[in-house]
């Protein structure tokens, strides 16, 4: 590091040192190498992870419930469902309306057809009527 | 190693014992040191440390191999860290003091290994400076030169943009140059 | 002179512009619907033993159509019917007892068909007071674009108005199996009887 920062304080008038840059890489790597955990410290753990509360073996559908995979085809299954129920859902309802509205139309066709029926009595009616009457 | 891996794998929810002490025996140095360097508090940083443990033991069924038991360790370390760093509101910035007083301590009373780790003044002075940079380029700087990582591999780690990744590597090393230039002079001058 | 003429040219198509404003405006005006007066309808409907409304638009008509069968007789025919009305209003009221509406109830009614394109086809008023019967048929050029049917008996009274296209075929197609009266929609007669 002296001799680093020796280097570096003759090189500040010339800028940019790539020899200077890799040393002082070099220099940074020695420093922050990993030092060593508190002693006891992989006890400490040891005795945190006992202390966990046990769990009772899980079962086969439970720990399969774990696997990201099987979670994503369960959620895709469930989307599935819901899009398909759903899908259905509305074309029941569509049905329903529908039947509503075929009754409704045949309802306005029966009564225009029995009014005009009326009408049409009537017209005749009345025609008959005034020959009679001539 | 990737045996207590397989095997935990397999066993998912409980680990063999062994297996897991092996883990945390191979790992429990990087991971302490990233969160010490990050937090500047050895308390904390143990704290942190073990809760990644933890939470590895937690989550050690998805673990599929060496390399992601490794980048797992690292990313959870640094989130870790930082979240803890964070949560203190009351923080004091990182003092000097507090660092060298750790040290001396440690060279007191630690192993050969940690008296190595705390063997030059020099080194010292490197932890303090690094210790003085911001949070983001600190993390970045770490996994750098203490994991000996590419720009690339730190991005998918942190989920950083590769510029950002870039740009505060430059920024540390522009930093810690400017700091180490003026240390210099002021051991010539004073 | 050039410019001169732009603007005769100008002043010309802002002219036929103003005439085919003018000329479309009716049009516009016949497609205006008549609404059966809605404070009556709920008087008749609050008074009557029975009661059948049906009120279909061209949405409505559209949708009912795709549940048609066309392989049933009634469906099949009822599509047919159907395809280029407008709207259906039906309103059938029966009555328990008589004088369960008043001559003005009617008149206001048949106020909404005096304009100048209904054309009143049948006009049927009992001697002996058994009721009252109107056809109004809503011309325009040669074509039949609506039809009011309005049957008052003194315990029922039935109102049914059709709008848009019928064709005669239509209404014959109707009488083929509902018995259409013999309405000359070409000569537009009308037939009183006091």
């Amino acid at each position: 590091m002296v001799e680093f920062g020796e280097k570096m304080q003759d090189s500040e008038k010339d800028g940019f040192d790539p020899e200077l840059e890799a040393m002082f890489e070099q220099e940074l790597r020695a420093t922050l190498q990993a030092g060593p955990a508190p002693d006891g410290f992989a006890d400490r753990v040891l005795a945190r992870v006992d202390a966990l509360p046990r769990h009772e073996p899980l079962s086969w559908p439970l720990r399969a419930i774990r696997n990201p995979v099987v979670r994503g085809a369960i959620a895709a299954a469930l989307l599935l469902s819901v899009g398909v129920g759903g899908y259905f859902e509305h074309k029941r309802e569509r049905q329903i309306a529908g039947e509503h509205a075929r009754q409704q139309v045949l309802l306005a066709l029966r009564i225009t057809s029995s009014t005009l029926q009326d009408v049409r009595s009537k017209v005749d009616g009345d025609t008959t009527n005034q020959q009679d009457a001539n | 190693m990737q045996s207590a891996i397989t095997n935990s794998s397999v066993t998912s929810i409980s680990p063999s014992r062994d297996g897991f002490r092996d883990i945390v025996e191979r790992h429990q140095s990087r991971v302490f040191s990233i969160a010490f360097r990050i937090l500047g508090d050895r308390g904390t940083a143990e704290e942190v440390a073990q809760d990644v443990f933890l939470a590895l033991y937690r989550n050690l069924d998805r673990v599929q191999s060496q390399e992601h038991l490794l980048s797992w360790l690292r990313r959870v370390t640094v989130h870790r860290a930082t979240d803890a760093y964070r949560r203190r509101a009351s923080r004091v910035e990182f003092a000097a003091d507090e660092f060298c007083e750790e040290h001396m301590r440690l060279e007191g009373t630690g192993s050969v290994s940690q008296r190595a780790f705390e063997s030059s003044g020099m080194a010292t002075s490197i932890e303090q400076m690094v210790s003085s940079l911001p949070l983001a380029q600190r993390s970045v700087l770490l996994l750098r030169y203490q994991e000996d990582l590419m720009p690339t591999e730190i991005s998918a780690l942190l989920s950083m943009p590769l510029g950002t990744v870039k740009s505060h590597l430059q920024r540390a090393l522009k930093l810690l140059r400017t700091k180490a230039s003026r240390q210099r002079k002021e051991a010539v001058h004073g | 002179m050039t410019r001169m003429k732009r603007w005769i040219a100008a002043c010309r198509t802002g002219v036929l512009l103003g005439c085919g404003l003018l000329l479309t405006l009716p049009a516009i005006a016949q497609d205006v619907q008549p609404n059966f007066p809605v404070e009556l309808d709920k008087k008749l409907a609050a008074r009557a033993s029975d009661v059948n409304e049906v009120t279909m638009n061209k949405t409505m008509l559209k949708f009912a159509s795709q549940f048609l069968d066309s392989k049933d007789k009634d469906d099949a025919q009822a599509q047919r019917l159907i395809q280029n009305l407008n709207a259906i209003y039906v309103r059938s009221y029966e009555f328990s007892q008589p004088g369960q509406y008043t001559p003005e109830d009617l008149q206001t009614i048949r106020r909404q068909f005096l304009g100048p394109d209904w054309n009143p086809m049948v006009k049927v008023r009992s001697k002996k007071g058994e009721g009252d019967t109107d056809v109004y048929v809503k011309m325009v050029g040669n074509e039949v674009k609506g039809m009011f049917v309005l049957d008052a008996e003194p315990k029922e009274l039935d109102m049914v108005y059709i709008s848009g296209s019928i064709r005669p075929e239509d209404l014959k197609e109707l009488s083929g199996s509902f018995g259409v009266p013999n309405l000359n929609l070409q000569k537009s007669p009308t037939k009183e009887s006091k």
